[in-house]
């Protein structure tokens, strides 16, 4: 049986996790994607997404900036000093090129300016199956 | 029914900008424009553009650290450069060379039509929303009434980030227009007239 791969999604608002959750599982039997098993955990909070993502250990995480109890930059800083290779995708209302280069310079992946839409989870999709693949061609050459 | 193809146009040159514009305008497109390398980062990201056409040379950022860091972000629209040399870059789709010529720019855009991914959100999804918003039009009247800007503008920026994933995409609009005018400006309550209003209609629509 193909492995499950975990996706952490962390919005305050729980319709918008739902939306998001909704969106990825539209996205993903599209034929240009690595087709792959998927499995859901959501965090409404800071402190939530931190302990979900140390028990659970999810490949892929997408991450509003504006949490209730924190910065979603600064724990972008702390999830990266705990697993540098985790796909980390910030989500935020507000595209200021600052939000774009703190997000790249403290190790995102990606940048999605929300309202989402099936484009912009597609993009990201594609950009998790490059870096899996480079990934695994890294694991190859060791 | 095809949509106009929409067209973001980076080019800190007015005059140029403007017959740019103007050209593709006649040809049926829809058009936007930004003066710079950054507001064209944040503009593409938004994914409202099928082409966006940067010029090389701009202050800040300019055409190729821009299409550079659409890349590394994933960015998967046609990308083009306007510049006076030719440049080769795999962060391109093509480069057009200066003087701007249209039928340079209408061959590459012929060559990428850009494949869209519709989604359209379940009627329980819709319905938690609604039930959402009701609750957030109620919070905004109570902030107005206590004269609580922080909460106001918290509101209205969630508004801004959700209401047009569920399809109230004038909700979003107006709380766009409402963050940017507030961004140096105090708020003014008689300003959320037409948020409240849009929300109001939103609700009995669905109901």
């Amino acid at each position: 049986m193909p492995r499950e791969w975990k996706i952490l999604l962390v919005d305050d608002q729980d319709y918008t996790r739902q939306l998001l959750r909704n969106l990825l599982m539209s996205v993903a039997p599209e034929p240009k994607l690595v087709q792959r098993r998927y499995s859901f955990l959501q965090a409404s909070t800071a402190a939530q997404a931190t302990y979900a993502f140390n028990l659970y250990r999810p490949d892929l995480v997408f991450l509003d900036i504006d949490l209730p109890d924190g910065n979603g930059l600064e724990l972008l800083h702390q999830l990266k000093e705990h697993r540098k290779d985790c796909f980390i995708v910030m989500v935020s209302g507000v595209s200021t090129l600052d939000n774009v280069k703190s997000a790249i310079s403290e190790g995102a992946a990606s940048f999605i300016v929300k309202p989402f839409n099936g484009d912009k989870i597609f993009a990201v999709m594609q950009l998790f199956d490059k870096f899996i693949e480079e990934q695994s061609l890294a694991k190859k050459m060791l | 029914m095809t949509t106009a193809l929409q067209i973001l146009i980076a080019e800190d040159d007015v005059l140029l900008a403007q017959l740019m514009m103007l050209q593709l305008q006649q040809q049926g497109f829809q058009v936007e424009w930004v003066a710079d390398g950054e507001r064209a980062v944040t503009e593409a990201l938004s994914y409202r553009y099928d082409v966006v056409l940067l010029d090389w040379q701009m202050p800040g950022l300019d055409g190729l650290q821009a299409a550079a860091m659409l890349r590394q972000l994933g960015y998967s629209r046609c990308l083009l450069l306007l510049s006076a040399d030719k440049v080769e870059s795999p962060l391109l789709d093509a480069c057009l060379l200066k003087p701007f010529v249209l039928s340079d720019l209408l061959a590459v855009i012929g060559e990428h039509r850009v494949q869209h991914h519709s989604y359209s959100v379940s009627a329980e999804l819709k319905q938690q929303f609604i039930a959402a918003l009701a609750g957030l039009q109620r919070q905004l009247q109570q902030a107005c009434l206590a004269g609580d800007e922080a909460t106001i503008r918290t509101i209205v920026h969630q508004l801004k980030g959700s209401a047009a994933s569920f399809g109230a995409a004038a909700i979003s609009a107006e709380a766009d227009r409402l963050q940017l005018c507030w961004q140096h400006q105090p708020i003014q309550q008689s300003q959320l007239l037409l948020l409240s209003d849009l929300i109001d209609l939103e609700l009995n629509s669905a109901t």
